[in-house]
């Protein structure tokens, strides 16, 4: 039996899309809709980049590869596609794959040392952030690059992305508990490192 | 107050407010990375590590056939005539050509799953596109839902869907490493024929 579709709101004047956007669009793009695919990357492609740079820590050309290998994987695994589950946590599900693999494949993290700004291209940072937040996010980051893998993208998939614990909990496959403890053990070593750094200044 | 001088908290915020800033990204750039995903999805332009692996193997056995001949035939100087004289070019061409036919074969591959309360069972791979209701598998009295099926050699990822919502992977093969979309597909190799 065909899933209703609710109406789309691609108004590109609009500041946020409704919740259930993607949902809509990959129905549409499973059940074969001309442009609904390209309609879902364009949807996604803003929050994917920022994910794979902020969890690799990569290069613009990296971060691209990872986003198009993460796309590459969900337009062949579509048909699979449950509407039941929300395809943001879908998507992210794979595109946090993707950043797995990379740093397998490369051990870039561990290996860079430079500042931020060096690693990331500048087309990923928003030119009129203020330099003493500019500095911030950099600490944010570097905190962020010295912890587990696991702890690193639960914390930015719930303070960045806004993915509930639960949510995380189905994406990463363990406990809702787990999650939580990975979060905080995070977000404590970024409020160190932040207070630290502050006390140096 | 500066920014240096506000607490942990207020830079945090500030800080993660600014993360959460996508970053723009432009038209065209979609539709190179949509119309990538689709063509790299493609039956027929997409090639993995083992076909490319079947075609090194047959290149090996083609140019060694090629080379032993003549040493086999100069036990016998009249074949040897025969080839080097008739057509030797000809006779390559022509192995090169048929070689890959008869490498490429399909063979035939049993799937086979126990799910004796099930109603239906589907076979869904990227060798059918992950299209339901193209490989329905059918029950036995033993329980166990079959399908023969014919498969050129590769590599291919695979899952059951049973009763039309649920997925499966084959429990007698490997899992695939990634768990895209939640579901741990079960991956199978299928050798050259012997």
């Amino acid at each position: 039996m065909p899933q209703p579709l609710r109406a789309l709101h691609l108004d590109r004047t609009t500041s946020e899309p409704p919740p259930a956007a993607a949902d809509v669009l990959a129905l549409r793009a499973r059940d074969g809709e001309a442009g609904a695919f390209t309609a879902l990357v364009e949807h996604m492609q803003p929050r994917a980049l920022r994910f794979a740079a902020q969890m690799t820590g990569a290069s613009r050309d990296d971060v691209d590869d990872i986003v198009q290998d993460a796309w590459v994987r969900t337009y062949r695994a579509l048909p699979r596609y449950d509407a039941s589950r929300s395809f943001e946590s879908w998507f992210f599900t794979i595109l946090a794959n993707c950043c797995r693999s990379l740093r397998v494949k490369l051990r870039r993290w561990q290996l860079r040392s430079q500042p931020l700004d060096d690693q990331m291209s500048a087309e990923l940072i928003d030119p009129l952030m203020a330099t003493s937040t500019r500095s911030d996010v950099a600490r944010v980051q570097r905190a962020l690059a010295t912890l587990p893998a696991m702890q690193r993208e639960t914390f930015l998939l719930h303070h960045v992305e806004g993915f509930s614990y639960e949510e995380i909990a189905e994406m990463t496959g363990v406990g809702v508990s787990a999650s939580k403890m990975r979060a905080k053990r995070a977000m404590d070593a970024v409020r160190a490192l932040l207070t630290e750094e502050q006390l140096d200044d | 107050m500066t920014d240096a001088m506000k607490p942990p908290g207020d830079r945090l915020d500030a800080a993660l407010a600014a993360m959460r800033e996508p970053p723009a990204v432009h038209r065209d750039t979609v539709e190179r990375v949509a119309a990538r995903a689709v063509l790299a999805n493609e039956p027929r332009v997409r090639t993995n590590i083992w076909t490319l692996r079947a075609a090194a193997a047959m290149a090996v056995v083609v140019l060694g056939a090629a080379a032993l001949r003549p040493n086999q035939s100069s036990a016998t100087p009249d074949a040897d005539r025969a080839v080097t004289t008739v057509a030797p070019a000809a006779e390559l061409d022509r192995a090169m050509t048929i070689t890959p036919v008869i490498a490429t074969g399909a063979r035939p591959i049993v799937f086979e799953l126990n799910a004796p309360d099930a109603q239906s069972v589907q076979v869904l791979g990227d060798f059918n596109q992950w299209s339901r209701d193209v490989n329905s598998m059918a029950r036995g009295s033993d329980g166990r839902w079959r399908l023969t099926t014919m498969l050129p050699p590769g590599r291919y990822v695979y899952a059951f869907l049973v009763d039309g919502r649920r997925f499966q992977r084959d429990p007698v093969r490997d899992a695939i490493e990634d768990r895209d979309f939640g579901v741990t597909g079960s991956e199978l190799v299928v050798g050259e024929a012997p």
